[in-house]
């Protein structure tokens, strides 16, 4: 799984971040001060997969990190309080992939956390779930040796699924993930793939609804 | 229109006028004596002609012993004393005329118009009577006299012609006017040129005025003109430039610090809002949570809302410090100290802290609560550097300009650089160990609003390892009864 480094300097906020990515199984490290990440990740950028960057930082402030190792080609996404658009501008102009405005949802965070991992390609292409097999490069779910055919918002949804595994996903979540934010549907057609997709793997007993919440991929 | 041209056509017009004027009346002046002496000339000359005349015909009665000369003699006599004028050649003589009262003698050259003198019959014997005119092109002078000769009056005539004079007179006019013109605006452009030179310091400045109005405030004027005025204005241009870049610079520091108070107060707010949402949402999706997990993410939750009240209310003081009317009232320092320390000492004893109050008493005039909130916070500020075993002095003195009142400790105390910043909002020596203790970084930012309102004076002493003092002088009560 993905190694992900976070620079933050108030405690519990890195407690947090650390609490959630764990959720998901990625390993992650804390750092507190701006002068000895930039340090940390010069020295070995290829062992972290994204930098979870603070812009507040004592001594040496998130942009000044980030110009340090920009050189390294390392994903980073920024973390701030401040949600002016030039301070987003700025973050982005100087090569970070992302930028979460303060205060954040997990599954926020988390989401963000996954574009970019597949956009940078670092996320594997196949997915196993019990006996589902899914390949998101060739768009293919195998149950067993048969295989199964799924619309691509069903595919998209079981990915988003497996991937949050052990999370309860809400709709709304999951219609931003899969349909777009821009997506104006209701949530109802959430609940129709959910259907379609325990009925085509039988996951009636795994697949299970959250009530007031949204779903949940349950680990066997 | 530009000065320099205004002051160069005024300049033209006035010279123009005065040059021309000038010229015109002495020349005019010149021209009239000329005249007269032209004048004198002629009735000089026509004296002489009378006089030969007189002799002639004195002569001719003489030789023919006549008493009186008959008319073809009489005329015979007046040919010659025309003739013998023309033979003279005088100059500018150009007719003569004798006549009597009927009939002419002799002429020669012009016609003569005796009406010019029309009043012949009162003509006093041998004097010349002149009179000017002008014919077309010709200007004349003609002269008449009358002469008592036995045979009876004579009446002579001479023109005389003065077109050279007149002549003269129009090209020099002309000649004059010319002059004139030339003069001025020789003269002017002589102006203009040096009122170019003065005035280009004020292009000068105005480029560099342009320059300050579009936001270059560190642009001045040079000030090594000629012109004393130019000077004077250059200076005082300086000086305008000088106070609107003060202002500008005062401006800026007071839009950067509102800026870094937003961009605290929201760091400050959402940080602990971070932790309570992505905890909170931790608890609520995640499948299973463990009973060790939840204490902790319950425990982050209640620590992080814990703080999110303290910032609150400390915000909300501050607002209060800063608007609300205050409730002043004369009090005595050591009571109000001492209450304040019966409240703040079990919460810094628990911490293993004490507190001790020793000084002078005094009269001074406050609110009585947000006083009290100010000496808590410094205190609470002392406690917060302070290590458990150690203690928190307060004292108060009664100094010439008011109360002193002093809080201090022998904590870990604070650079030179660090004491400049402690009382930005916000602003925290040592982040980590100040949310520890509950702090928002408001504290002193507090004190400082307090102290404004009491127009009392806030100042500090403090050396690393050594421990801080703050000092608040407040004004006696007595000398100070406007504060109410």
């Amino acid at each position: 799984m993905a190694r992900i480094l976070i620079v933050e300097d108030d405690e519990n906020i890195a407690k947090t971040i650390n609490a959630t990515l764990s959720a998901v199984g990625y390993t992650s490290e804390i750092i507190a001060d701006g002068a000895a990440a930039a340090e940390c990740i010069i020295r070995d950028a290829s062992s972290w997969d994204i930098v979870l960057l603070d812009v507040m930082l004592p001594g040496m402030d998130g942009f000044e990190v980030m110009r340090r190792i920009a050189h390294t080609g390392v994903n980073v996404i920024f973390l701030t309080a401040m949600q002016n658009v030039i301070d987003k501008v700025n973050g982005l102009k100087l090569g970070a992939q992302d930028y979460i405005v303060k205060p954040f949802e997990a599954l926020e965070l988390l989401a963000r956390i996954e574009v970019v991992l597949r956009r940078t390609g670092k996320l594997s292409s196949t997915l196993t779930y019990g006996d589902i097999r899914i390949d998101t490069k060739a768009h293919t779910v195998t149950k067993g040796e048969k295989a199964v055919s799924l619309t691509p918002k069903e595919f998209d949804t079981l990915v988003f699924l497996i991937r949050n595994i052990d999370i309860a996903v809400t709709r709304e979540r999951l219609l931003g993930a899969v349909w777009g934010y821009e997506f104006e549907g209701e949530s109802r057609t959430v609940d129709i793939h959910i259907q379609q997709i325990r009925k085509k793997l039988d996951l009636h007993g795994s697949l299970i609804t959250v009530p007031k919440l949204g779903y949940r991929l349950e680990s066997r | 229109m530009q000065l320099r041209w205004r002051i160069f056509l005024v300049s033209l017009l006035l010279i123009m006028l005065a040059v021309s004027t000038t010229a015109t009346v002495v020349h005019g002046m010149v021209f009239s004596d000329r005249l007269e002496e032209l004048t004198d000339n002629a009735v000089q000359d026509h004296a002489n002609m009378d006089s030969v005349l007189q002799n002639r015909a004195a002569y001719e009665r003489l030789s023919a012993d006549v008493p009186m000369l008959d008319s073809a003699r009489l005329a015979t006599v007046a040919a010659l004393a025309v003739n013998s004028r023309f033979s003279a050649r005088t100059d500018n003589l150009c007719a003569a005329m004798i006549t009597t009262d009927r009939l002419t003698l002799a002429e020669f050259g012009e016609d003569i118009d005796p009406s010019l003198f029309a009043d012949v019959g009162e003509m006093e014997y041998g004097r010349g009577y002149t009179c000017k005119y002008k014919d077309g092109e010709q200007c004349r002078i003609a002269v008449g006299s009358r002469i008592k000769l036995s045979e009876g009056d004579l009446f002579v005539y001479s023109l005389y012609n003065i077109n050279d004079a007149y002549e003269s007179y129009s090209s020099n006019i002309v000649f004059i006017w010319l002059a004139g013109i030339g003069l001025s605006l020789a003269i002017s452009l002589i102006l203009f040129i040096i009122t170019s030179r003065l005035l280009r310091p004020l292009s000068r400045m105005n480029t560099t005025l342009r320059r300050i109005a579009g936001g270059e405030y560190g642009e001045r004027v040079a000030e090594n003109c000629s012109a004393v005025e130019m000077r004077e204005i250059a200076y005082s241009v300086n000086s305008m430039a000088d106070a609107v870049e003060e202002s500008i610079e005062k401006l800026e520091g007071v839009a950067a610090g509102r800026k870094r108070y937003v961009d605290s107060l929201a760091h400050e707010m959402k940080t602990p809002l971070t932790s309570i949402l992505c905890f909170g949402d931790l608890l609520r999706i995640k499948r299973s949570v463990s009973d060790s997990e939840r204490i902790e993410y319950a425990g982050i939750i209640v620590d992080e809302a814990k703080r999110m009240k303290s910032l609150s209310s400390k915000l909300l003081e501050l607002a209060c410090a800063d608007s609300a009317e205050l409730d002043m009232e004369r009090t005595s320092v050591k009571e109000i100290l001492e209450e304040a320390i019966t409240v703040i000492a079990p919460p810094l004893e628990a911490r293993g802290i004490s507190i001790t109050y020793s000084g002078d008493d005094g009269y001074i005039i406050c609110d009585r609560e947000l006083f009290k909130s100010l000496i808590y916070n410094l205190c609470d500020n002392a406690a917060k550097a302070s290590k458990s075993g150690q203690s928190v002095q307060v004292r108060s003195r009664a100094a010439e300009n008011g109360m002193v009142i002093s809080v201090s400790d022998k904590g870990i105390g604070m650079t030179k650089d660090v004491l400049k910043k402690v009382t930005e909002p916000f602003y925290m020596a040592d982040k980590s160990r100040s949310r520890k203790a509950g702090g928002a970084g408001l504290g002193l930012s507090l004190c400082v609003e307090i102290a404004k309102r009491h127009r009392a004076r806030l100042s500090a002493k403090s050396r690393p390892g050594a421990g801080t003092s703050i000092f608040i002088t407040v004004p006696y009560a007595d000398e100070n009864k406007k504060l109410s």
